[in-house]
């Protein structure tokens, strides 16, 4: 199922939820929504499944216009969806009963090879007479996934499915939800907040930030290429620093960095930490930026340590591994110097 | 204090040799008020499913109108009755007035707020996520309100026998409606109340314990039901 979003809004009083959001989904695409809690990521599942009504705007599917339908015909058009919410309620019963429900209603007989199928593929099996209520929160996202794809859906919306699930159960449902796409094709529109989930399952990435749609893309291409501060920040980038260019010169606090391509007027850089060198006399190298600093922390991490230094009034991190942090014997007020290529300084549209 | 252990003696004998009298009258009152319930549950179920699930400009003063009825006094509800069924009332024609039904339309009239408040209250304990679960499953909005009834079953039928219970205590409605007339609309409350005026104590002490007894058992029942929740 193709799925669009034109220009759709949610006002609730004076609170905006979703602002002018403009969208596609290809048919059998995997396609994340992150952004942070309350960036809208839910308003706009919730729109599309038709549980809410947008205020401004029209959703599409198939290209066919979802705001002329009522009553029974937008429950039949809801049939051809489903959703999986961030909290998974279980209905009174077997965790048999809770994955045929979708069927039932439909008034359709899976029959029990159907079922049987359902429960397997979702590792579920030998579970379908437990009362679904006494599961562990990773078992009921299981049988709300199965719930959701026993009928089938052209489109299915998952509603941070993982955000109730224990850490140690996150990668097992990660896969069943790749594995179901892979087998099943249909289209799946995901919120989150977990990079890693975007990263792992989608194809395409929307960005969200209150209400708007602040970048839309491949998700390579949006991990690779942030457009913008906020989207840069919240993929992880570190080292964002406002700057004011002449050509290929980059001007903040007391730095001049050289960058590979040049910019103008007022804008962000980032540079990537893992690019950074640290040395203890200035390097000898061919890198264009050379900067003479001071650790103010070292942070220990499992493979690399973060080493937070200051450089001409700017603070910066370095990714350094545990054997250059102690080979250098730098510890926080140590003097260094540090080093990177002009061609590793992003600039930020 | 002789006689009232003597009164006592004779209520628990007219209890255990099943008294015709004592029978009849308990047999009534609970056949009206059984009426009564099954008959305001039907009513007022689907009511208050419909009030829960549609959204309405006043939504919220309607709930806090039914809430408030819990209180009606039920000789007023009695009064509102009989002014409806007397022989110039609206409904004077059907001859009701000091019949069982008379009694059995009064009670309905007076748990009808407490049967539909407090269904919407139970539609209301079911998580949000139920209702958003189901329709986005597919259901429609009579497969919704029946998932929802059914998951708040529990508290549901807690009401229904609230309901019950205030039908089978109450006295001053059956009084002004039924007439109690003996043999024919007199009922557990009404002989009490009746019988205390003429000294007939040891009959009241035995409806009295029969009707302590019912009581007791649909507390003990909406206890039980209360337990429930998976």
């Amino acid at each position: 199922m193709r799925l669009s979003l034109l220009s759709v809004s949610r006002v609730i009083g004076a609170k905006r939820l979703l602002s002018d959001v403009s969208m596609e989904v290809a048919d059998g695409e995997f396609c994340v929504l992150i952004g942070p809690t309350g960036c809208g990521k839910t308003t706009l599942l919730r729109i599309v499944d038709m549980l809410d009504r947008p205020t401004s705007g029209q959703v599409f599917l198939d290209g066919e216009d979802c705001s002329g339908y009522r009553g029974r015909a937008r429950t039949f058009l809801r049939r051809r969806m489903s959703m999986v919410m961030q909290r998974p309620f279980m209905l009174s019963g077997t965790v048999e009963k809770n994955i045929r429900f979708g069927l039932d209603v439909r008034g359709q007989d899976p029959g029990t090879d159907v079922v049987a199928r359902v429960l397997a593929s979702t590792g579920l099996e030998g579970m379908e007479q437990r009362l679904a209520k006494t599961l562990s929160g990773g078992e009921m996202q299981k049988v709300a996934i199965a719930r959701a794809v026993i009928t089938q859906p052209e489109l299915l919306l998952l509603d941070e499915p993982l955000n109730s699930v224990d850490q140690g159960f996150r990668p097992d449902l990660r896969s069943l939800i790749r594995r179901l796409h892979r087998e099943m094709g249909m289209t799946v529109l995901m919120a989150t907040h977990d990079l890693s989930d975007a990263l792992s399952l989608s194809s395409r990435t929307v960005v969200l930030s209150d209400g708007a749609v602040m970048q839309a893309g491949e998700t390579g291409e949006v991990f690779s290429n942030p457009a913008g501060v906020f989207v840069a920040s919240f993929i992880g980038m570190k080292n964002i620093i406002p700057v004011e260019f002449s050509g290929t010169t980059a001007r903040s606090g007391g730095l001049e960095i050289i960058t590979g391509e040049p910019g103008s007027g007022k804008g962000y850089i980032t540079i990537p930490p893992e690019v950074i060198a640290l040395s203890l006399e200035r390097p000898d190298s061919s890198q264009r930026n050379t900067f003479q600093s001071v650790v103010t922390d070292i942070e220990h991490g499992p493979m690399h340590d973060d080493v937070t230094l200051l450089s001409g009034g700017v603070a910066m991190h370095a990714s350094i591994t545990r054997e250059s942090v102690e080979r250098l014997r730098v510890g926080a007020g140590s003097s260094v110097w540090i080093s990177f290529k002009a061609t590793s300084v992003r600039i930020l549209a | 204090m002789t006689e009232l252990a003597e009164a006592f003696a004779l209520a628990l004998k007219m209890i255990f040799t099943a008294d015709p009298v004592v029978m009849e009258i308990t047999l009534r009152t609970l056949a009206i008020s059984a009426s009564s319930t099954i008959i305001a549950c039907i009513l007022f179920t689907p009511l208050a499913c419909l009030i829960h699930f549609t959204k309405f400009r006043g939504r919220g003063a309607l709930i806090g109108f039914i809430q408030a009825l819990y209180s009606m006094p039920t000789v007023l509800a009695g009064l509102l009755i009989f002014l409806v069924l007397s022989r110039t009332g609206p409904l004077g024609s059907l001859r009701l007035l000091f019949t069982t039904k008379a009694i059995v339309i009064a009670e309905v009239f007076l748990i009808a707020p407490v049967i539909l408040g407090l269904v919407i209250s139970a539609l209301k304990g079911v998580a949000g996520e139920a209702t958003d679960t189901v329709r986005a499953l597919g259901a429609g909005r009579l497969q919704v309100a029946g998932v929802v009834l059914f998951e708040a079953r529990f508290a549901v039928l807690s009401a229904f026998l609230l309901g019950f219970g205030r039908a089978i205590s109450e006295v001053g409605a059956a009084m002004m409606v039924g007439g109690n007339i003996a043999g024919r609309t007199r009922t557990l409350t009404t002989a009490i109340s009746l019988g205390i005026g003429m000294g007939e104590v040891a009959e009241s002490i035995a409806l009295g314990i029969i009707l302590m007894m019912l009581a007791l058992a649909v507390s003990l029942l909406v206890h039980l039901t209360g337990l429930r929740r998976i």
